[in-house]
């Protein structure tokens, strides 16, 4: 792959590069509103650099580079450092290389798919940080290591576009892990390396037609849940481990006078498929179905129902085990994983709702975001009001509110909630 | 001198005789051009509030039905939105479409029709302002002949014409009532454009100046400065296009979502 790389970018050194070099700096102070010993939910200084080299019209190589300040001392969400720590990575470093009807990226980069708000069913290859909150879903957004090929016939002008995705490294989502999770007296430990292997690299493909006022796109997808399961390590000790999963995908989106309707859906086939043991998530169907209205010329309001459905769905607690003392830790790790999974029922129906505010000419705009888990009664609340006094300056006051039911997914991430700011400076 | 006169009286006579969809025809016409690539710089001020700078690249050109047009903008600047893209597939009536490219997302999205008369990332200009009006979504009256304002240039005439959206779809997207325009009599280029709010009150003036002969050949034109003053908000956008280059045959697939989500 990395001799491919160079052969593919050798011819760019013979012309002369255009260099742009960007960031942002930014401070998110989250201050919890439930009980804590800590002053601050999380506190955070964090820089992005980001230098893009266009080398000549067809070849492009871009990186951004992420530093974030951790205040762990005084902070209970701490990214695992036990102290107040400055940590540094590649967030993204691609060579690009295009024509009118070719992409081909190579290296570390971010790949998004998914049309509907938030919820991607079809998103299989990028993975969320939900340990390090954050106002912007993309700052949690964890790359990987790929190739992706992206090819349009007839010069670029076809309404059919083929993408094609390798990933060698797949980015391992962190979960947001409330308090009560974790089984009582179990410490939890890292999990073992997935290696690079052509077993384990992730592949992917989408067929996309883009007609006028509509496009939809088919995608398949093997590889692995960015999200981990509990698995038991020793009976003293749990670890977090990443399943094989394969999918298979819909989305698309249309345009209907004043309203833009979206639709997503997968059929994702796990290492559970028959669905006989209650420790891991079954194989399931996701599906969301999402529209865009204004109101008048300053609202705008995005509804979005979601349904997760397990065709194969074992009780979860039905035992596990062959003796009392593995029966009992056993169940701990299913009602864990069926939270942080979200396979506590058969059918899991849940919706959101996003109200912003944007007045024609304002430095301000609000926005809330409400999602509602009909299955549990369990919900978030996501107040925001965005100032933006100069071009390249904004500043965001919200407040993340979860409730319900502490034993459901949601509700059970009340220990966060809590109210936020913060500033953005743009360079 | 009187073969002169006699010139003038024609020219006259037959300048009478167009009909406002004549002279919104030749409007068109003169401003079909196939296709434009441009730096373009928008200011937004007034209104008590500090002044807005957004720079883009700008693609435009003639779709093959040679009536409609795709626009493709790139923003460089301010950097909080740099590299975003909206690309504009104009069609007939309601179904012009808006594509919206969000770099932090990496995702493309939608934006609905009456969304487009909204804001143009956050100017006095609309959507549907930016876009191409076409002659089959409205109705034209022609008011009267008149000088034309003193800034298009000494002694140029206009004419004078009210135009009304013809299908609540096009109401709905321009988010307008009607309209005034004032188009060149020597070029038919309009150099001014009275917008009416729903409730046909005065809403905004659009001027255009620094208007162009592009394409000699072909006798066609474009206004390299626009002007939008919001009368209710007291605030003003203006749009300024410079290294404007013209027919360079810019590829079709310049316009598609393939291309909007291409990192620059």
């Amino acid at each position: 792959m990395k001799l491919f790389f160079l052969v593919l970018f050798l011819p760019l050194f013979s012309h002369g590069a255009d260099f742009h070099l960007s960031g942002k700096v930014f401070n998110d102070s989250y201050f919890p509103t439930q009980n804590s010993n800590k002053f601050f939910l999380q506190e955070n200084l964090s820089a992005w650099l980001e230098g893009s080299f266009k080398l000549t019209d067809h070849y492009l190589v871009k990186a951004i580079y992420q530093g974030d300040g951790i205040d762990a001392n005084n902070s209970v969400l701490t990214s695992g450092y036990t102290s107040t720590t400055w940590r540094s990575r590649l967030r993204e470093g691609y060579g690009q290389y295009s024509s009118e009807s070719l992409v081909i990226k190579e290296g570390r980069q971010i790949i998004s798919w998914g049309k509907s708000d938030g919820i991607n069913p079809t998103d299989y290859f990028s993975a969320r940080d939900f340990g390090f909150v954050n106002p912007e879903d993309d700052v949690r957004r964890l790359p990987g290591d790929a190739f992706s090929l992206a090819w349009t016939p007839e010069a670029g002008t076809s309404p059919w576009t083929l993408t094609l995705i390798t990933q060698y490294s797949f980015p391992q989502g962190k979960a947001l892990i409330p308090p009560t999770a974790l089984p009582a007296g179990l410490v939890l430990i890292n999990g073992s390396d997935i290696p690079i292997t052509l077993d384990n690299t992730e592949y992917g493909f989408k067929s996309m037609y883009s007609g006028q006022g509509w496009d939809a796109s088919l995608s398949l997808f093997r590889g692995w849940n960015h999200q981990p399961e509990f698995t038991s390590a020793s009976l003293s000790q749990i670890a977090q481990v990443y399943r094989r999963v394969s999918a298979i995908g819909l989305d698309g989106s249309k345009s209907l006078e004043k309203w833009v309707l979206r639709f997503e859906g997968a059929y994702i086939k796990t290492e559970n498929d028959d669905g006989v043991t209650p420790l891991s998530i079954p194989s399931h169907i996701d599906a969301v179905f999402g529209a865009e209205h204004p109101m008048g010329h300053d609202f705008r309001i995005q509804p979005q129902i979601f349904i997760r459905y397990f065709p194969r769905y074992a009780p979860l607690d039905q035992p596990v085990g062959s003796d009392p003392l593995t029966i009992a830790f056993n169940q701990q790790l299913v009602a864990a994983n069926a939270l942080l999974l979200q396979y506590q029922d058969r059918t899991r129906p849940s919706g959101s709702l996003r109200v912003s505010y944007a007045p024609e000419g304002s430095d301000w705009n609000e926005e809330v975001f409400f999602i509602y888990n009909f299955a549990g009664g369990d919900y978030l609340i996501k107040p925001q009001i965005t100032y933006r006094p100069l071009d390249d300056l904004r500043f965001i006051l919200g407040a993340d509110q979860y409730g319900g039911d502490s034993s459901k997914p949601l509700g059970s991430l009340k220990a966060f909630n809590s109210v936020y700011f913060e500033g953005k400076y743009f360079f | 001198m009187i073969c002169k006169i006699i010139f003038l009286i024609s020219f006259s006579v037959q300048a009478m005789a167009l009909t406002a969809d004549q002279i919104i025809e030749k409007n068109e016409t003169a401003r079909k051009y196939g296709d434009v690539t441009s730096a373009a710089k928008l200011v937004t001020g007034g209104g008590g509030k500090p002044e807005r700078t957004k720079e883009f690249t700008w693609w435009k050109k003639l779709s093959q039905d040679k009536v409609h047009f795709k626009t493709l903008t790139r923003f460089h600047t301010p950097k909080e939105v740099k590299n975003e893209g909206i690309l504009f597939i104009e069609a007939s009536g309601d179904q012009t479409e808006v594509l919206l490219y969000l770099p932090s997302y990496k995702k493309v999205r939608r934006v609905e029709n009456s969304q487009q008369s909204g804001s143009f990332m956050g100017s006095e200009f609309s959507y549907a302002d930016i876009a191409t009006p076409h002659k089959e979504d409205f109705d034209y009256k022609l008011l009267r002949e008149d000088n034309c304002p003193a800034y298009a240039g000494a002694g140029l005439k206009c004419y004078v014409i009210e135009y009304k959206p013809n299908k609540d779809s096009v109401l709905d997207r321009t988010g307008s009532a009607k309209g005034v325009l004032w188009v060149r009599q020597d070029n038919f280029m309009d150099v001014r454009t009275e917008i009416f709010d729903l409730e046909q009150k005065p809403w905004k003036i659009m001027e255009a100046k620094e208007i162009k002969e592009i394409d000699p050949v072909n006798k066609k034109w474009l206004a390299h400065y626009l002007k939008m003053e919001n009368s209710k908000s007291g605030r003003f956008t203006t749009f300024t296009l410079s290294d404007v280059k013209v027919n360079k045959n810019i590829s079709d697939s310049l316009f598609t979502q393939q291309n909007l989500s291409r990192e620059e």
